[in-house]
């Protein structure tokens, strides 16, 4: 007995002597610390494909830092619209329809080849041939290149090259050896190859988890001994671990934190804050083939009883501001003098007597995306918002894919509303968003109140017509449309999303981001302080 | 498919209630898991009049009173949305409840029919319906839940049938071994030669003495049926909001376990507590019922 | 005894056939876009269109299977929709990581729970007994999710003491990789002496391992005390008392010889439990194994992927069951394999 009790004795001591070496020798000061050149970030950007000719996807974020356009789209409020990026300076002719672009001399792709008229001409074809966001250049006509360094593009109908030119989806430059490879071969980019004219090349690529950019040493802006040679980005989908991540010293920059505890980070006083508006924003749908919402004085009754600062509060702690109309701020055709609904419960109750439904009565299904967290936020306080005014609603969160896929299904089997979070490709939300998201359309697509009134869609197709010719009459037709959706409110408009960059003492980081490119982080610009 | 010997279970006719429970109350740690047993589910039944707040924690807002600490006012703190935690846990006894049941029942509905069919014909019938059985128990346990939830798209409905799905092998393979077992015994030839039909045999005999090992087996699972449930939820694959599903609220409570650590903690020990009394019951029972086969 | 393994194996192949064509049916038959998926978030008709032809799944339901099962036999598992990798190439490729996992988790369930549970067999109806047995249960009740969130938010976020997500940090993995040998971070940084890569690695594993390991701990200890317990009312063992063995003897050679078979089904259930739980563990503490491949495909409606890791899983929990039976065969000749 006591040789048995002895030897329980000793493996316990030995188990303590174990716990306590392990806890000394952990806490005994870990690796966390950075190395120099070396900037550290953890994004949720995945990587649908390597291709920039393809690309329309989170791998976005890669994109911007491997490839550049012709030009970059400014921020807004700058002095002018546009800054020059592969060309230096560009002029507009015959109405809109001749645009010629001049470029920059000496820069050279990854792969040594020089950038030539050329290289752009074949970029830009490709991209309005097989590009995942192709229909950018739908109205493309030919491509001249008198000289190795002057492009001229000419459209069918006067457009906005330089916008579209600018876009983050569709507009890469990518040498000429890799796009004749990539014609012959779709799948040239996936081992992970590049070759664009970026400050970055892709160094590796671990599926799902890493990605290392290496500087590009020929850059054409330059190098100084303040910007990192070398980036790596940890592919983390949960901002939870992004968050730890950045209060461990792991990472320099987390890209996406966990909303409820940015307060409590930024408090601490150990990052300062920049501040990203975007252009993504949230609407509500209501399905308007269906009653009760086949009802314009319902819709607007609705549209009363929404708690638009609450859902700002809570849904998105603070982070946005309440839409006006689906254009989000910033972007065109943007208009202080669209109107937009308050919360007025009174109003909403005194609609729905009028509309047929004293104290409301009704029911209705309201679906967003299982796996987005703002939404699962601010979808109760809707709920319970329209509980007061007797309207009961059942939410349904669905993974977005189904989501979407039932909501194109059979609109009148459909949703009543349709809760979804959308932003332009590139900065026009006039062909974009009032088109997509409103135009009338044989099978539904993103327009999921399945909205379809005449007198709206003329205003669009009048206002993109025009666009190229004229911006201000374009605006004077689109701002007729958004009235439109004021007063028919096909949809609720919530609010524009703002994103907050949490930067360490260590770097700086202007101009790291820009409204005109949603997802994207541009790593050049970003410098240690000090 | 397992090679090991399937202990028979007890043939000795269904023991008197009042016997169990006075040998439950003779052993602590099953009449601790009884006492967590029976206050789970008076507060299922119970819970909109225990909840301080049923509605919030039916799942109202109250965007003034979000992520406040415990103390008087609201017991377990309130969550992200201002709702009262205490009110939503009580509430959330309620899907935890039906959902487990309704997967064991499920489970038991599907797989004792096809247990005694396949036991008391044999043959190729029941050969074939065994070879169904062994696949559904080839898939590993919860992996087939989460396909079948994910795929449906995500309710609690939809992960309790997939749950289902993955349970009912176990009780059919019990139900067949119960019956192959009984089907040796003489009174029931001697039922026969009474004229005694089939399915009345199968009925009263084999069904009475399979009830106490499915019921063993049945509180064992529920156990094991709450923590698939929560897993699901918390992954997002199971009870979405505002259902208050303790899982679903451990995941609503992840990102801030650190700073208001309430809004995670109590959920998860409200299914840790279930999921051990459930546990401690069932290995309690099977001592008694089943002393043979069970520890 | 080869007999019957062929036709074993012949039946695992038909319920592998079974399982892939349940999953495949699952997966195609509900609503949603695989194109949709492909593509990414905002695709146009015309992509979508496109993609759909590209990917055959505008052919119809038995032709793709069809196509997918011919497929399957070459070895070409599918293209992940969502990152484009080759779906077998993806699973073997975090193969390790996750595996790293369930073999510690598995270690220290085996090492801690067996003498655990032979030493309270002896001590059957005192305190510590009882400690233990509730112990034992508590180890199966823990939520495996809520437990790793626990052991998280003490030991990183309060105590500082170990990392709280990944594998590496991303100075080893980046700057100082250790050199690959077996794919085990820790076994390769031991066997190649990178003593702080061993350290990093160690670091991070800790926290993981021990939430995984909470429900096998459990069960085997407490399968191990019950078949003990069973082993040693037995009466060859109170002859071997009578004939003088030294109780030592009589425990750990002869009783649990016995009783390892019962403890040996066990061991092998949990292993299929550890596929499952390093779902939640992947997913909590940022582990890049099959778990956090899976979860993700799960979410994303990525059905090669979820197809792909369905197969795997069953194909592993198949071949361990059959490990354990033929291992039971060995220790335990009252076992007839039918």
């Amino acid at each position: 007995m006591r040789q048995r009790k002895r030897s329980i004795l000793a493996v316990a001591l030995v188990a303590l002597a174990l716990l306590t070496a392990t806890a000394a020798w952990a806490r005994s000061g870990s690796r966390s610390t950075s190395s120099p050149g070396l900037l550290r970030v953890a994004a949720t950007a995945a990587v649908t494909t390597w291709d920039p000719i393809k690309s329309f996807s989170t791998e976005v974020l890669y994109m911007a830092n491997i490839y550049e356009p012709l030009l970059y789209a400014n921020q807004p409020g700058a002095p002018t619209a546009f800054s020059p990026g592969l060309a230096k300076s560009w002029s507009r002719s015959d109405g809109g329809r001749t645009w010629t672009f001049h470029l920059r001399k000496g820069v050279t792709f990854h792969d040594g080849e020089a950038l030539t008229s050329s290289a752009v001409k074949g970029s830009i074809e490709a991209a309005a041939a097989r590009g995942g966001a192709s229909f950018i250049w739908a109205q493309l006509k030919s491509i001249d290149t008198p000289d190795p360094l002057t492009v001229v593009i000419h459209m069918k109908t006067p457009s906005r090259v330089d916008l579209i030119a600018s876009s983050e989806d569709g507009a890469w430059i990518v040498c000429p050896s890799a796009v004749a490879a990539e014609a012959k071969d779709t799948n040239y980019f996936e081992s992970g190859k590049d070759c664009g004219t970026g400050p970055y090349t892709l160094k590796s690529y671990s599926a799902g988890s890493q990605v290392v950019l290496q500087a590009y040493s020929h850059y054409w802006r330059g190098w100084t001994a303040r910007r990192y040679q070398a980036v790596v980005i940890e592919i983390t989908p949960e901002a939870i671990v992004q968050q730890q991540m950045l209060t461990s010293g792991q990472v320099d920059l987390a890209l996406s934190l966990p909303a409820e505890n940015i307060k409590k980070l930024t408090a601490g006083g150990k990052y300062s804050v920049l501040v990203r508006n975007t252009s993504e924003n949230y609407t509500a749908f209501f399905n308007t083939t269906r009653p009760p919402l086949d009802n314009v004085l319902v819709r607007r009754a609705l549209s009363y009883a929404i708690p638009y600062s609450d859902i700002i509060k809570v849904g998105a702690y603070g982070l946005g501001t309440q839409s006006r109309g689906p254009v989000p701020k910033g972007i065109f055709p943007w208009s202080a003098k669209t109107p937009q609904y308050r919360q007025n419960l009174a109003q909403a109750k005194a609609l729905l007597a009028q509309a047929g439904h004293p104290g409301g009565g009704f029911k209705l299904t309201l679906t967003y995306a299982a796996e987005n967290q703002a939404e699962g936020r601010f979808a109760p306080l809707i709920k319970d918002a329209f509980s007061k005014v007797g309207v009961n609603v059942t939410l349904k969160p669905i993974l977005f894919n189904q989501q979407w896929a039932l909501a194109k299904a059979n609109p009148k089997k459909a949703q009543d509303i349709f809760l979804l979070l959308y932003w332009p490709t590139y900065s026009d939300a006039g062909s974009d968003n009032l088109y997509s998201l409103f135009h009338s359309s044989a099978k539904p697509f993103f327009n999921l109140s399945y909205f379809n009134n005449p007198a709206y869609d003329k205003l669009i197709d009048t206002g993109s017509g025009i666009e190229g010719t004229s911006i201000p009459k374009a605006q004077g037709a689109f701002s007729k449309a958004m009235k439109i959706l004021y007063d028919q409110a096909p949809g609720a408009y919530l609010y524009d999303a703002k994103l907050l960059l949490l930067v360490p003492h260590s770097l700086k980081a202007t101009n790291a981001v820009n409204i005109n490119y949603p997802f994207v982080t541009f790593f050049y610009p970003i410098q240690k302080a000090g | 498919m397992t090679a090991v010997t399937v202990a028979t279970p007890s043939l000795a006719p269904s023991t008197g209630v009042r016997r169990v429970f006075r040998q439950l109350r003779r052993d602590p740690t099953g009449m601790l898991g009884a006492t967590i047993c029976t206050v789970f589910l008076v507060t299922a039944a119970l819970a909109p009049l225990l909840a301080p707040n049923a509605a919030q924690g039916r799942g109202a807002t109250d965007v003034g009173a979000r992520e406040l600490a415990p103390g008087w006012a609201h017991l377990f703190g309130t969550d992200h949305l201002g709702r009262d935690l205490l009110s939503r846990v009580l509430l959330g006894s309620r899907p935890a409840l039906g959902s487990a049941a309704a997967v064991v029942a499920l489970a038991v509905l599907i797989g004792v029919p096809i247990g005694l069919v396949a036991g008391f014909r044999g043959g190729l019938l029941g050969e074939a319906l065994m070879r169904v059985t062994d696949l559904f128990l080839s898939f590993p346990p919860l992996l087939l839940a989460m396909v079948i939830a994910a795929l449906l798209g995500p309710t609690l409905l939809h992960a309790a049938i997939a749950l289902a799905i993955s349970w009912w092998p176990w009780y059919a393979r019990l139900t067949r071994s119960v019956t192959q077992s009984l089907r040796r015994e003489p009174f029931i030839d001697a039922a026969r030669v009474f004229g005694v039909r089939e399915p009345v045999i199968l009925i009263r005999h084999v069904l009475r003495n399979a009830a106490t090992p499915i019921l063993v087996q049945a509180t064992i699972d529920g156990g094991t049926v709450i923590l698939a449930i929560g897993s699901l939820s918390f992954l997002g694959l199971g009870a979405q909001p505002p259902t208050p599903d303790w899982g679903l609220m451990v995941a609503d409570g992840r990102t801030t376990v650190l700073t208001e650590w309430w809004i995670a903690t109590f959920p998860g020990l409200a299914i840790f507590v279930v999921a051990l009394g459930l546990n401690l019951l069932g290995d309690a029972l099977r001592d008694i019922l089943d002393p043979r086969s069970g520890r | 005894m080869l007999h019957w393994l062929g036709r074993r194996l012949l039946t695992s192949f038909v319920t592998l056939f079974g399982i892939t064509t349940i999953t495949f049916l699952l997966a195609r038959v509900i609503p949603s876009d695989p194109a949709a998926v492909y593509i990414g978030p905002l695709a146009r008709p015309a992509e979508i269109a496109r993609v759909t032809k590209q990917l055959g799944l505008d052919r119809p339901l038995p032709v793709q299977y069809v196509k997918y099962l011919r497929a399957l036999l070459r070895g070409d598992w599918g293209t992940s929709l969502a990152t484009k990798e080759p779906v077998l190439g993806g699973i073997v490729h975090r193969l390790p990581a996750t595996l790293e996992l369930v073999l510690l988790a598995m270690l220290i369930a085996v090492v801690i729970g067996i003498p655990l549970g032979v030493l309270t067999a002896r001590r059957a109806g005192r305190a510590s007994d009882a400690g233990v047995r509730v112990g034992s249960v508590i180890g199966i009740s823990m939520p495996v999710f809520w437990l790793g969130l626990l052991l998280q938010a003490i030991f990183s976020g309060k105590l500082g003491w170990l990392p709280a997500t990944s594998r590496l940090s991303l100075e080893t993995s980046v700057l100082q990789p250790i050199p690959h040998h077996t794919g085990f971070a820790v076994i390769d940084a031991l066997v190649s002496g990178d003593w702080s890569g061993l350290r990093d690695a160690g670091e991070h594993v800790v926290l993981p391992a021990a939430t995984l390991a909470a429900y096998p701990l459990g069960l085997i200890t407490r399968m191990t005390r019950a078949s003990m317990l069973d082993v040693l009312n037995q009466d060859y063992i109170r002859t071997a008392r009578t004939f003088g063995l030294s109780e030592r003897l009589i425990q750990w050679r002869l009783a649990l010889r016995n009783a390892l078979p019962a403890t040996l089904t066990v061991a092998g259930l949990s292993f299929a439990y550890l596929l499952t739980g390093t779902f939640f563990v992947e997913l909590v503490y940022d582990w890049p194994g099959i778990g956090q491949f899976g979860t993700n495909a799960l979410l994303n409606q990525d059905y090669p992927v979820i197809m792909g890791i369905t197969l795997f899983g069953a194909i592993g929990f198949l071949s361990i069951n059959l490990a354990v039976d033929i291992l039971q065969a060995r220790l335990d000749p009252r076992v007839r394999l039918e």
